[in-house]
């Protein structure tokens, strides 16, 4: 029961980017498409998970005083892997995302949740937790993505969604757009959070 | 990036970093201490000479490092690595020295130290010079630029917000919310700079 | 004390395990991501100017084949083979010339019966958007397609081009580049065609 409650925190209550205002950078940079935020948040949570699963393995090892270090070795590690992995098999997919791949070594959330759950907990709660928060995060990514996406460029996952009257709206690709919907989602949370309480 | 630059090429590419490609508002680097610190000017601004210090000298250090070690060895593929350890040890190599050769400035700036290294910006320019294939000059030139432009729309962004605290906010939009949407019009104000350099 | 060592075991530890797992990984994917560079930043070019055979040329392309040796100065060319049934009819290389921006990269098809150029594209340029940039467009590269060494040249010189207008530089640069590259093929023929086949 446990288990589950570690997951599901991550896909509404401490959902991230908005519950917990992290990771910000690649949730901005990224979602000028669906697909993209897809691909950034489960790249982050490749990581998320398996940086969480060792921390919380190694948690009775690591002195405290080097822990901080320890983590950000063991995220960096993985990170690497992503970026291996992606430019053998995903090329394009690595060009779009570019400087935000090894970016993901200084995502606050996986650090974050590397102190703040892992160290503390054991491995299939940690696993459960890093699941948990990377899907949330990815969704989130996902949404913004589809919304700039289609109000941007007038499609979804590449597919064109109106006629061909439709004039996209440029600025919502553009950085301002990302700022201004990130802002709009965060009010549209406050007040289902409020409704609810 | 070709040989043979000239002075007016340097001012092209500082300009376009503070303001066409500015770090923070065009390229979404650094925006968590973006949004947490702005919230006085008193920690904006120390926050701001933070990075720019940090910011140069860790553009300096990884691209010495990435040209005379990593290369060589052929081990570019653990930069990201790299990098994050040298910026960790660098944050801490300053704070050490500022707190005992200038207090004054460690008063000043000690609390904001270590958040930097958490700071995307910092890693984030770090790789670009590399990825971009700057020289050794451009890479001064350009981490600087580029911190300067981080300092420069932290404070114009905190300066708006000293504002916005004392306005009629509808309460769900408070915070970083507002924060949020601000920085975007602000983006958009930038966006102006685009014709400034063809 | 005791701290302290188990502080350096451990990181020194950490650090040697993931820099093992990562050269292990980094030795695994090398072949993959050279292939995957090639085929997303020279493939389209290579593709365009070898049109027509059946083989993947990015698949069985030949790096750094050392072509000749002049002045102590070492060529060396990286070969992409256009096959048809095993055997082949063409290869494609890259040349470089120097144009108004910085140097522009082109991707040059030669036929290896007749020595006629089967294509050319732009790679990579630096050169003034409207003006020199325009080498990338059909109208200036489709003229080169089938001509003989002879005709890379310009109108006025009695070769097959026209310039691009507002543009001698770069055109100049594209055209030593292709030149530059066809004279290679000439002197090193029997090298390229060796490497093609076993490529």
């Amino acid at each position: 029961m446990s288990l589950w409650k570690d997951f599901s925190k991550g896909l509404w209550k401490d959902i991230a980017p908005f519950r917990i205002v992290l990771g910000l950078c690649p949730t901005l940079a990224v979602t000028t498409a669906a697909d993209n935020g897809l691909a950034m948040g489960l790249a982050t949570t490749f990581v998320l998970t398996c940086s969480n699963i060792l921390v919380s393995a190694l948690r009775n090892i690591i002195p405290r005083r080097v822990r901080i270090a320890s983590y950000v070795l063991i995220i960096a590690t993985f990170t690497v892997m992503v970026e291996l992995v992606m430019q053998a098999y995903f090329y394009p997919l690595y060009m779009i995302l570019g400087i935000f791949i090894p970016l993901i070594v200084v995502n606050c959330i996986i650090l974050g949740r590397a102190e703040a759950f892992a160290s503390k907990r054991p491995v299939l709660n940690s696993i459960a937790d890093g699941v948990g928060i990377g899907l949330g995060f990815s969704m989130s990514l996902t949404v913004l993505g589809a919304i700039r996406e289609i109000l941007g460029a007038g499609t979804l996952f590449g597919y064109a969604i109106f006629g061909p009257d439709f004039s996209p709206m440029t600025f919502m690709v553009k950085p301002p757009g990302a700022f201004v919907w990130l802002g709009l989602l965060l009010g549209v949370m406050n007040i289902i959070k409020r409704g609810r309480v | 990036m070709h040989e043979a630059w000239t002075f007016s090429d340097y001012i092209l590419l500082v300009i376009g970093a503070i303001f066409v490609n500015n770090i923070l508002l065009a390229q979404f680097l650094g925006n968590c201490p973006f949004l947490g610190v702005s919230r006085k000017m008193e920690t904006a601004t120390g926050m701001a000479m933070a990075v720019i210090f940090v910011m140069t000298l860790a553009g300096i250090i990884t691209w010495i490092v990435q040209t005379y070690v990593l290369v060589p060895l052929r081990l570019e593929y653990l930069q990201t690595i790299f990098f994050i350890l040298i910026i960790a040890a660098l944050v801490q190599l300053v704070e050490m020295f500022l707190q005992k050769s200038f207090p004054a400035l460690y008063q000043a700036l000690g609390i904001f130290l270590p958040l930097i290294t958490t700071n995307c910006a910092v890693l984030g320019v770090a790789v670009i010079n590399i990825r971009e294939e700057l020289t050794f000059l451009q890479t001064v030139v350009y981490s600087f630029a580029s911190a300067v432009g981080y300092g420069f729309a932290l404070i114009l962004f905190t300066g708006i917000r000293e504002q916005l605290e004392v306005s009629g906010i509808p309460d769900f939009m408070k915070g970083t919310a507002i924060g949020l949407v601000t920085a975007g019009l602000l983006s958009l104000a930038f966006f102006g700079f685009a014709g400034m350099v063809g | 004390m005791r701290e302290m060592i188990k502080m350096i075991v451990v990181l020194t530890a950490i650090s040697i395990i993931s820099g093992g797992a990562l050269a292990f990984l980094e030795r695994t994917t090398r072949e993959p991501i050279e292939y995957q560079k090639l085929k997303f930043v020279k493939g389209p070019a290579v593709l365009a100017v070898l049109t027509g055979y059946d083989n993947d040329p990015i698949k069985d392309y030949r790096k750094d084949v050392v072509l000749e040796e002049r002045d102590g100065v070492v060529t060396r060319k990286s070969i992409f083979p256009g096959k048809k049934g095993g055997k082949c009819f063409a290869v494609a290389f890259e040349v470089t010339g120097q144009g108004y921006g910085g140097p522009i990269g082109v991707i040059i098809g030669i036929d290896l019966k007749t020595g006629h150029l089967t294509g050319k594209r732009v790679t990579t340029h630096s050169e003034t958007p409207g003006l020199g940039a325009r080498s990338v467009e059909p109208g200036f590269y489709e003229q080169f397609v089938g001509l003989a060494p002879a005709g890379v040249a310009l109108m006025d010189k009695g070769g097959k081009i026209n310039a691009i207008s507002g543009a001698t530089t770069t055109t100049k640069g594209v055209l030593e580049a292709v030149r530059k590259g066809m004279e290679l093929f000439s002197r090193t023929r029997d090298k390229i065609i060796g490497a093609c086949q076993s490529g």
